[in-house]
């Protein structure tokens, strides 16, 4: 452990000579940040480093803040290759006779942060009590845990690494607000705690540069900036909690890049572990967040509410609360996609209609295409199928849409003998290759509600009251294979699921001159089955983007 | 190569179903498509299924192998390259 302190000082340059020589009788070089003093102070300041050895003076031409001070300093520290900070006020109120506990501590846990935890005497203001306390409340709240007892004492051993780590990911508090926000945020990075009871005295006519006001407005700004962190991090937060277990470092900053794969199979272990209201507890705030935040999400759910709702009989209104209820069954769906694609099947059972036709067709070996939709618990149908080993796969996926989700589903189920190809055109490549796998007798599984990245082949038709477009690759597929076209959908019905199969055509024939009108009927055929799907259950369309202007303007989703 | 073309005439005569055009009507080196024969992106891939499964060729999915279905002699150049190798 490489140790020096970081002492900001602003105005306080009678009182921090005392502490610098604290510090340096303890064998601790200084880093002592000038924080944009007057000349007459920074001359002072500067002769109190020039008479002592191992003192730097880091000048800062205007006043920043204590944060912006402290990260001044401890970028200056990391520079001169310490591992760890000690930060201590220059005005004495912090008691110098415990730096060699902190220095023990630190020692001792050199991957923690070591933290004072005042005690108070008579002298401290009541008014700076309350507000100490509203922040400990807080600080519990976004870290979901009691472990930091303390987050505004400046008395603390930093480990660096971490530390700087954050402070070149993020925009840290400048003022007397970085003190909680980098307790908080060490602690979300995965840094473990050691609290150290320390006396604090107020020392009289001393000069605090806490504002009243002006502070605990800024504080309230951050306690809600945390807070909105903390919703982001709960499932983190939660398996932490649930785990006991606080990887520091590469694990959680690994995840970082991946939040979302991480995300979610957090909540997977959430449900695993807990069970599935625990992950609706977990999930409601994320998705209310997601909700919230996006409002390209909020504005699609709630056209396409407008629409499936006025379409079918009995429909309700399309409320605010009816599209959140839309959100939160996608992110449930996840779960279930996820636990499918494990070979495990949900709680409620799962009925089949009209498979019979398509085992038919590939038990004379024609192979069949299988238009699907983003609708419901697809991958259900893929396990099962599985499962039963009736029926080859070959399932075409646009890359640039699905390509994270098919990463979790083939870790969770690496055996699957389902084979995903990627596709961003159709190319008489690809073509072939699949003309091979339906000529033994396979099924190729194509979403008919996503338009393909590249290669503008679409069709238009009347989708819940309006025109929306589609793609032509399914039926094209059928027409140059000669073979059956199926629809394919799994929605949610009576607590289950249900998988349904209609067979769209028996043959698909696209004669020159006649080929637009043709593939349109295909298509619109294809919307009526979709139709009479989401009537069944509304809530189960997960193209969350405008889809009635698709193709004008990309949009992704899962 | 003549012979050749001649033959890929008479496939894309028959995978296409162009019941009222005969080899003599289509020009060596007309474009295929959209002007000269008028063929669409269907008839593309049609075309190249019937080339991939008469002459056990592999297209690609590329610019570069929609190249090659720029004529019936650019069409015929490929093909006898891509047997060859």
């Amino acid at each position: 452990m490489k140790l020096c302190a970081v002492v900001p000082v602003y105005r306080h340059v009678d009182t921090v000579a005392a502490v610098i020589d604290a510090l340096l009788s303890n064998g601790i070089a200084c880093i002592v940040v000038d924080d944009g003093n007057s000349l007459e102070d920074a001359r002072l300041l500067a002769q109190v480093a020039a008479q002592r050895q191992r003192v730097e003076v880091v000048r800062l031409a205007r006043n920043g803040g204590k944060g912006a001070a402290m990260q001044a300093g401890l970028r200056v520290a990391g520079e001169r290759g310490y591992t760890h900070a000690l930060q201590i006020d220059a005005d004495g109120q912090h008691d110098v006779g415990d730096i060699p506990r902190f220095v023990e501590l630190a020692e001792k846990y050199p991957n923690d942060m070591i933290y004072g935890v005042p005690v108070y005497d008579a002298s401290v203001p009541r008014s700076r009590l309350y507000g100490r306390y509203i922040t400990h409340v807080w600080v519990w709240i976004h870290t979901l845990s009691l472990e930091i007892r303390d987050s505004m004492c400046g008395f603390r051993i930093y480990p660096l690494e971490p530390t700087l780590e954050l402070m070149q990911r993020h925009r840290l508090a400048s003022r007397m607000d970085f003190d909680p926000e980098i307790m908080v945020r060490l602690y979300w990075a995965g840094v473990r705690f050691r609290a150290l009871p320390t006396k604090v005295v107020y020392p009289p006519g001393g000069l605090s540069h806490f504002r009243l006001w002006r502070d605990n407005a800024r504080i309230s700004w951050l306690h809600t900036r945390l807070f909105f962190g903390m919703l982001l991090r709960l499932p983190m937060l939660l398996w932490r909690k649930t785990t006991g277990r606080a990887g520091r470092g590469k694990h959680w900053a690994s995840i970082g890049e991946n939040t979302w794969v991480g995300g979610i199979t957090l909540l997977l272990l959430i449900h695993r572990w807990l069970g599935r209201w625990p992950f609706r507890i977990a999930v409601f705030p994320v998705v209310l967040l997601n909700w919230l935040l996006r409002s390209s999400v909020r504005r699609a759910s709630l056209e396409y509410l407008r629409r499936i709702e006025s379409h079918r009989p009995g429909g309700r209104r399309p409320t605010i609360w009816l599209s959140l209820r839309h959100a939160m069954n996608f992110a449930e769906t996840l779960l279930d996609k996820l636990l499918a694609s494990g070979g495990r099947l949900p709680v409620g059972g799962v009925r089949t209609e009209g498979r019979e036709a398509l085992y038919q067709a590939v038990a004379t070996g024609r192979g069949a295409i299988i238009v699907t939709a983003h609708v419901g618990c697809l991958e259900l149908c893929q396990h099962m199928a599985e499962a039963r080993g009736a029926v080859a796969l070959n399932i075409l996926v646009h890359t640039r849409h699905a390509e994270k989700f098919n990463r979790i589903l083939r870790r969770l189920n690496p055996g699957s003998s389902a084979r995903f190809m990627e596709v961003t055109d159709f190319g008489p490549g690809l073509a072939m290759r699949l003309a091979d796998r339906v000529a033994a007798g396979e099924c190729v599984i194509i979403a008919g509600d996503r338009i393909p990245v590249a290669g503008a082949a679409v069709v238009a038709a009347p989708f819940l009251g309006r025109q929306a477009k589609f793609p032509v690759g399914p039926y094209l597929l059928a027409s140059l294979f000669d073979c059956p076209i199926f629809f394919l959908c799994c929605i949610h019905e009576a607590g289950g699921y249900v998988i349904h199969f209609d067979r769209l055509a028996e043959r698909v024939s696209l004669p020159r001159g006649n080929r637009a009108v043709q593939l349109a009927r295909y298509a619109t055929e294809y919307a009526h089955a979709l139709e009479a799907m989401l009537a069944r259950s509304p809530l189960d369309w997960f193209n969350f983007f405008d889809f009635w202007n698709q193709g004008n303007d990309q949009a992704s989703g899962t | 190569m003549q012979e050749l073309e001649q033959e890929i005439k008479a496939l894309i005569i028959e995978s296409l179903n162009l019941e009222d055009i005969s080899a003599t009507d289509i020009d060596t080196d007309a474009p295929l498509f959209v002007e000269g024969l008028g063929l669409d992106s269907i008839d593309a891939l049609e075309l190249g299924l019937a080339l991939q499964k008469r002459y056990g060729i592999v297209l690609g999915d590329s610019e570069a192998g929609r190249e090659h279905f720029g004529s019936v002699r650019r069409l015929a150049q490929f093909v006898s390259g891509a047997r060859q190798r």
